[in-house]
């Protein structure tokens, strides 16, 4: 008996004991929800010459104009259309507007008729006198003029006058918005009776089912969302229960009654009685790129119009697209692939809306982390990882962990889809840029284009090397006579963060996880960072950067540069030789290769790799690498292109017949321009040699920074001397270190 | 056995049956509750403890083991958490014991005073932090004192001054508590057999320690215990006082947990989990059987 007592006694310990140790973390399993409905698209391409941009939906229909330019005449018309969204029919609104008169904007109310606001200017060469006249003209759809106001009075002479918005209430009355300080109100007859001060900028106005003016603004936490009090003359009650999103507000009347908002990626109805917003749809799920919509109206209980812009390298595109709800099921399963990331980028938004426009098998859902805070994001990112709900389909944006997650083995190995793949051939990308995070032969991850990081400074003043320590950088300083700059834009904190950047082995042997943080070197560089400013003071007036670089009064400049112009651009502004010796190095170069968009990776542990990879491939396929708008291609023929296109001359040709060659573009400051042509051989050399020469991506270890930061703000401050800082420094560190051996 | 008596055995046996069954059902929710929150997190831990990392799921069993009692930074971290516990623990212990003697013993103002040493319980934790980090910032009260009677200023919080610091917090928040508790339990001691040994003249230290310490140790028992788990607490105020990665004094246990949390090392948290909950275990046995032995002949 008396074995079993204490048996139950050591049950009973191990039970507190356990208990007090509380340790651990629980799993959650995540349910994948399908939805009930989804929305499919029919797109109807705008007709030619529309004017998309301004284009309004209103009670079934689409309005917009037409702009067409005479050559012969040099006379630009506007003409005004109506398009019936269901039947297609495309008719003229019979409305003359003045010749030299342009339209800034116009509204369309619900019954169909046009409020249209134009603005003359005129100049009278001869007494130099200029007119600027504003006229609002509300008109029916067959031609018939209600009114016509002359609103110069109360435009003209305002700073901002460009009118950025016009909503019309239910009563007829005009609300018409600058976006930055006031809001004019106008009766039914056109004749004002208020004006609302606004103190922030307005995010947009749109109105209500029931007829009542709604603004979005930005306000101190946030957009904040009111509504217009016409017989008030102010805001009325703010609307609460929306969320903002990402910021950018686009607002429609309900169907039946309230709102439609777009706020970001998800089209929400607003109910203003109960004061709850439901979500209708993401726009992504039916292949709609938010940051292309221009307007959107709900048609009826099944079915939404949208008018969608999209810019290219080649123009703009424009389209209306009919969403209509349809079941879930009804809708040909495909398998869903999910693409993680933190902020979602334009660029592969669009990627991604082709591929499920294109792909027959496969349907990408995107899941956005960062919506509202980055550190919630990346641990619920995390989270998804550990649970084994991870995305398929990584993007990874600079200070995402990337270099930890390859460790935990996250990532699918590409080398092995790369070996079996037809077209793409490993030999055919920049090797270095490729192989950028590939360790032991493994690739983890691709970056599909990207921009140089690095520091220049003249080659008379740096000499022949072509990299340097934190050290010699800190000489060079010194050698400088009294007044000259280091850095431009530099402080305390920056300098500091940048002489670490790249140089923590320096003072981390990994191998030992000896920190050496409390060296006299390490000291140095605080000292050194300390000679700098506290905190940077634009100054309107100060010289221009080339002409203190002429001057020899800055020596350095840190910057980073994706195309052949700019490089071209900062040679310039030395106006002589110059050297990109990079940022101080322990080891190799100093020059970063940055990725300008996102690092795509694979999940290990997805379930459909083979369609995971067939969305990643996209980005390294030709089609993709020569149409960048910005920043350098991976695969070598696209970027021999690039530098093909930079070395042709770029010319016109004057009335005599004779081709003037023109520069490709300008760089201007207070007192220096640069004009930048055609690149010369010597110069796209030297970009190719820079590029190939490059040996690491840019990363940094936030945390370290942030514990040295920390730290050297006392010192900074004056409050201990840099030994002592250096001291607790070395002991957080070594910790931080120790910790992850 | 007659064939009554054995009817009534069996009938007997299968009522207990029934009951034990139903009794069974009773706890079903309860044990339900505490398998899932209790002990399958445990289970799930000590999966955590025997893989190299928790998305590759590879068996590597008792390495982790090792190379957590290897880590610099987790024997750092030990030998802070224990040192702490040792200073602090037995302080609160005693510290709260003789002001309760000195409360009970008839001083003026009891009330008052035990309110007094009661209420920095009821302040809530950001509060504190935000006082004390005005008192013991390198520009701050304590600092200006010191410079006030001549002597240099100390780096509180980033020096080994640190541990002095966090041993007062933790003795300011929890002596009021221990001292009521053993406020009760002094009062409850029997007053006749003190009155006993009064009379037969033995002095005021061997009451003390015969009999009182004998009606007290049970109370003893739960201050040092309830002590001890307040004092694994103390990263709490740690962590809102200097981060995550404090200097190297002040880096405690769960420091070394937090952080592998938050890189994704659930393996050498898991590890580190389960040797201090066994370190727990020895610690807390060997208190029950002292106090068993100790309080056995007051309690019977």
């Amino acid at each position: 008996m008396r074995i079993v007592k204490k048996l139950r006694l050591l049950g009973l310990c191990m039970v507190l004991g356990f208990g007090f140790s509380a340790c651990g973390s629980s799993e959650k399993a995540e349910e994948v929800k399908t939805p009930e409905f989804v929305y499919t698209a029919e797109y109807k391409d705008m007709p030619e010459g529309v004017n998309s941009y301004n284009a309004k939906l209103a009670g079934g229909k689409i309005y917009y104009t037409k702009g067409i330019f005479d050559e012969a005449t040099q006379m630009y018309t506007e003409n005004f259309y109506y398009m019936d969204l269901v039947t297609g029919e495309e008719a003229q609104i019979p409305f003359q507007k003045e010749e030299n008169e342009y339209v800034t904007s116009f509204s369309v109310a619900e019954d169909g008729s046009l409020y249209i606001l134009g603005n003359s200017f005129t100049y009278e060469e001869e007494s130099g006198n200029s007119t600027n006249a504003f006229k609002l003209t509300k008109c029916m759809t067959d031609g018939t003029v209600v009114y016509e106001i002359d609103l110069s009075d109360l435009l003209a002479g305002e700073e901002n006058s460009y009118i950025q918005n016009m909503q019309i209430d239910k009563d007829g009355n005009i609300y018409l918005t600058n976006g930055d300080s006031k809001i004019w109100l106008l009766n039914k007859d056109g004749v004002q009776t208020g004006i609302i001060q606004v103190d922030n900028y307005i995010n947009t106005m749109g109105v209500t089912k029931e007829g009542t003016v709604i603004v979005t603004m930005y306000g101190a936490e946030g957009i904040e969302v009111k509504e217009v009090d016409f017989a008030g003359k102010a805001f009325g009650q703010p609307i609460t229960g929306l969320a903002s999103g990402n910021g950018n507000m686009m607002i429609a009347p309900g169907l039946e009654q309230g709102l439609l908002v777009s706020n970001g990626s998800t089209l929400l109805s607003y109910d203003m009685v109960s004061k709850t917003s439901t979500e209708i749809l993401q726009w992504i799920n039916s292949d709609i790129n938010y940051n292309n919509i221009r307007a959107f109206s709900a048609l009826s209980e099944d079915q939404i119009a949208v008018v969608t812009e999209r810019y290219s390298q080649d123009g703009s595109t424009s389209e209306i697209i009919i969403l209509t709800k349809k079941p879930y099921d009804s809708v040909t399963e495909k398998t869903i692939l999910t693409y993680g990331t933190l902020y979602s980028d334009d660029r592969i938004i669009e990627k991604i809306i082709d591929f499920n426009k294109t792909n027959e098998k496969y349907r990408i859902e995107v899941k956005e982390y960062g919506i509202d805070d980055w550190e919630q994001a990346q641990v619920q990112m995390n989270a998804d990882i550990l649970s084994g709900n991870g995305p398929d389909i990584f993007s990874l944006s600079y200070g995402a962990s990337i270099e930890s997650y390859i460790n935990k083995g996250v990532f699918e190995d590409l080398n092995q889809y790369l070996e079996k793949d037809t077209l793409i051939k490993k030999e055919d990308y920049l090797e270095n840029v490729l192989n950028a995070y590939e360790v032991e032969d493994k690739l983890y991850a691709i970056m599909p284009s990207f921009t140089i990081g690095t520091i220049m400074g003249k080659s008379s003043l740096i000499g022949d090397r072509e990299s340097w320590t934190i050290q010699d950088l800190i000489a060079f300083a010194k050698e400088q006579p009294e007044g000259t700059k280091t850095f431009e834009y530099a402080t305390k904190d920056s300098i500091l963060s940048t002489l670490l950047m790249y140089n923590v082995e320096e003072y981390i042997d990994y191998k030992t996880g000896e920190c050496s943080f409390d060296s006299e070197s390490f000291i140095q560089i605080l000292e050194f960072a300390n000679q700098f400013d506290k905190e940077f003071v634009w100054d309107e007036n100060a010289p221009s950067t080339p002409s203190l670089i002429a001057e020899n009064k800055l020596t350095l400049v840190n910057t980073n540069f994706s195309d052949v112009l700019s490089f071209q651009a900062y040679q310039k502004m030395f106006g002589e030789e110059v050297t990109f010796i990079g940022y101080p190095t322990s080891s190799g170069k100093g020059s970063v290769l940055e990725s300008n968009g996102s690092t795509l990776a694979i999940n290990a542990k997805a379930k459909n790799k083979e369609g995971a990879w067939e969305f990643v491939r996209m980005f390294m396929l030709e089609d993709y690498q020569t149409s960048l708008d910005w920043g350098f291609p991976i695969l070598k023929s696209a970027l021999e292109d690039n530098f093909q296109e930079a070395m042709k001359e770029e010319s016109w040709t004057d009335e005599t017949g004779t081709e003037v060659v023109q520069p490709k573009t300008t760089w201007g400051w207070n007192d220096f321009q640069v004009e930048i042509y055609a690149a010369t051989q010597e110069e796209v050399d030297e970009i190719r040699d820079l590029i190939m020469s490059i040996d690491k991506v840019s990363s940094y270890d936030q945390q370290i920074q942030s514990i040295v930061a920390e730290e050297a703000a006392a010192y900074f401050e004056g409050m201990k001397t840099a030994p002592e800082v250096a001291t607790i420094i070395q002991s957080r560190i070594q910790i931080y270190v120790n910790e992850s051996r | 056995m007659t064939k009554l008596k054995k009817e009534r055995v069996v009938s007997k046996r299968k009522h207990d049956k029934r009951e034990r069954m139903g009794s069974v059902l009773y706890l079903a929710p309860s044990l339900l509750g505490v398998l899932l929150f209790f002990v399958l997190p445990f289970l799930v831990v000590i999966f955590y403890s025997l893989v190299d990392n928790p998305i590759s799921h590879n068996f590597v069993f008792l390495d982790n083991f090792t190379k957590v009692a290897s880590n610099s930074a987790f024997q750092l971290a030990a030998k802070n958490t224990l040192k702490f516990s040792l200073i602090a623990v037995p302080l609160a212990v005693l510290l709260s014991l003789g002001l309760a003697i000195l409360l009970e013993g008839g001083l003026p103002y009891k009330s008052q005073l035990r309110t007094f040493f009661l209420s920095p319980m009821m302040v809530p934790i950001a509060s504190i932090v935000l006082i004390w980090q005005v008192l013991f910032h390198y520009n701050g009260v304590v600092n200006n004192a010191l410079l006030g009677f001549g002597l240099d200023k100390i780096d509180w919080m980033k020096s080994s001054y640190a541990p002095v610091v966090i041993v007062l917090l933790f003795l300011w928040k929890n002596l009021g508590y221990n001292m009521i508790l053993f406020m009760a339990a002094l009062s409850s001691i029997p007053k006749d057999i003190i009155e006993v040994a009064q009379l037969e003249s033995a002095s005021e230290w061997k009451i003390f320690y015969y009999i009182k310490t004998r009606y007290l140790s049970s109370t003893i028992l739960f201050v040092t215990i309830m002590s001890l788990i307040n004092s694994f607490k103390v990263f709490r105020e740690v962590y809102l006082l200097t981060g995550d990665y404090p200097f190297d004094t002040l880096y405690m246990l769960q420091h070394f947990m937090n952080n592998t949390f938050r890189s994704l090392d659930y393996q050498k948290l898991s590890a580190a989990a389960i040797i201090m909950a066994v370190v727990m275990i020895i610690i807390i046995g060997i208190l029950f059987i002292t106090e068993n032995r100790f309080g056995r002949d007051v309690e019977g």
